[in-house]
């Protein structure tokens, strides 16, 4: 029997690859990835409480889907970022992006 | 029983997608596992009988974003791929402080295990309630209609602050790159 802890668990163990391809990758656009894996564990636990829970309208779902809305347009401008970027230092790593260090 | 068996396939395609995605050292390779991870999660949301969030999962991630992540890598393109996505030196801690949260995570889902339980036999009731109702109504009930329901009614002004909010994004994603072309 699947219940929610399952999918509290398998989001949590997403959540945590996600963040650490955030935190560790070298590359803009493989940082972005684990953004939006995040991202994506977070709809799962969004949409598993309101499959569970016991309200009637199905509030999770509606969250879940403007997540979606917004990582799309998150997705749009980081990558336009990362482009620009590119196109004037020819390179996406983010270890390198230290311009504003003192 | 075939709900435990589609359960585990699924989990086990998407932890092993993501894994792959952050464990592989070509960026397209990334980027092709990140759309099985997607592709895994849409089917995750089917076995949750939200439906309408799977379709919008596989319109939205698998073939909207996974296509603008593959744009960006060719369009950052290096002479060779095979070494273009690796660790930066923060790697072995970010790893630990991810085991260590993930650790914590699952203590803290576990302990809270009897309130879960008492909410899984509620919804289960709550469940074979609503098919012992629809037997008898023979038209066929998907999320879309439940959800379509509050998004439009309850929810519309977020719904209208979300599409602008898209706008405004795709517009600035025009500015950022055409500004992009001619660095002042």
């Amino acid at each position: 029997m699947i219940g929610l802890q399952h999918y509290l668990i398998l989001s949590a163990l997403l959540f945590c690859i996600g963040l650490v391809g955030a935190v560790a990758k070298r590359n803009a656009i493989a940082v972005l990835m684990g953004v939006e894996l995040m991202l994506n564990a977070v709809n799962l636990n969004l949409v598993a409480f309101d499959r569970f829970g016991s309200h009637a309208a199905p509030l999770g779902q509606a969250f879940a889907v403007f997540i979606i809305a917004v990582a799309a347009a998150e997705v749009a401008v980081g990558l336009a970022i990362i482009l620009t970027l590119y196109r004037r230092r020819a390179n996406t790593s983010v270890d390198d992006l230290d311009s504003l260090k003192g | 029983m075939l709900q435990t068996v589609l359960f585990y396939i699924y989990a086990l395609i998407i932890v092993v997608s993501a894994l792959a995605m952050v464990l592989s050292r070509n960026l397209v390779h990334s980027a092709l596992f990140m759309a099985a991870a997607f592709l895994g999660m849409a089917f995750i949301y089917l076995l949750l009988q939200a439906d309408y969030v799977a379709v919008v999962q596989i319109l939205v991630y698998v073939g909207a974003v996974s296509v603008l992540f593959v744009f960006g890598v060719m369009l950052t393109k290096r002479a060779r791929m095979e070494d273009t996505n690796r660790f930066n030196r923060y790697g072995v801690i970010a790893v630990f402080v991810g085991l260590a949260l993930f650790a914590l995570l699952v203590r803290a889902i576990t302990v809270s295990g009897t309130v879960t339980a008492h909410a899984a036999v509620a919804a289960d009731a709550v469940a074979k309630a609503a098919g012992s109702a629809a037997g008898s109504d023979p038209t066929p009930s998907g999320s879309a209609v439940s959800i379509s329901g509050l998004l439009l009614g309850e929810m519309a002004l977020p719904l209208e602050a979300s599409g602008l909010l898209l706008l405004a994004a795709l517009t600035g994603a025009i500015a950022l790159g055409r500004s992009g072309s001619k660095p002042s």
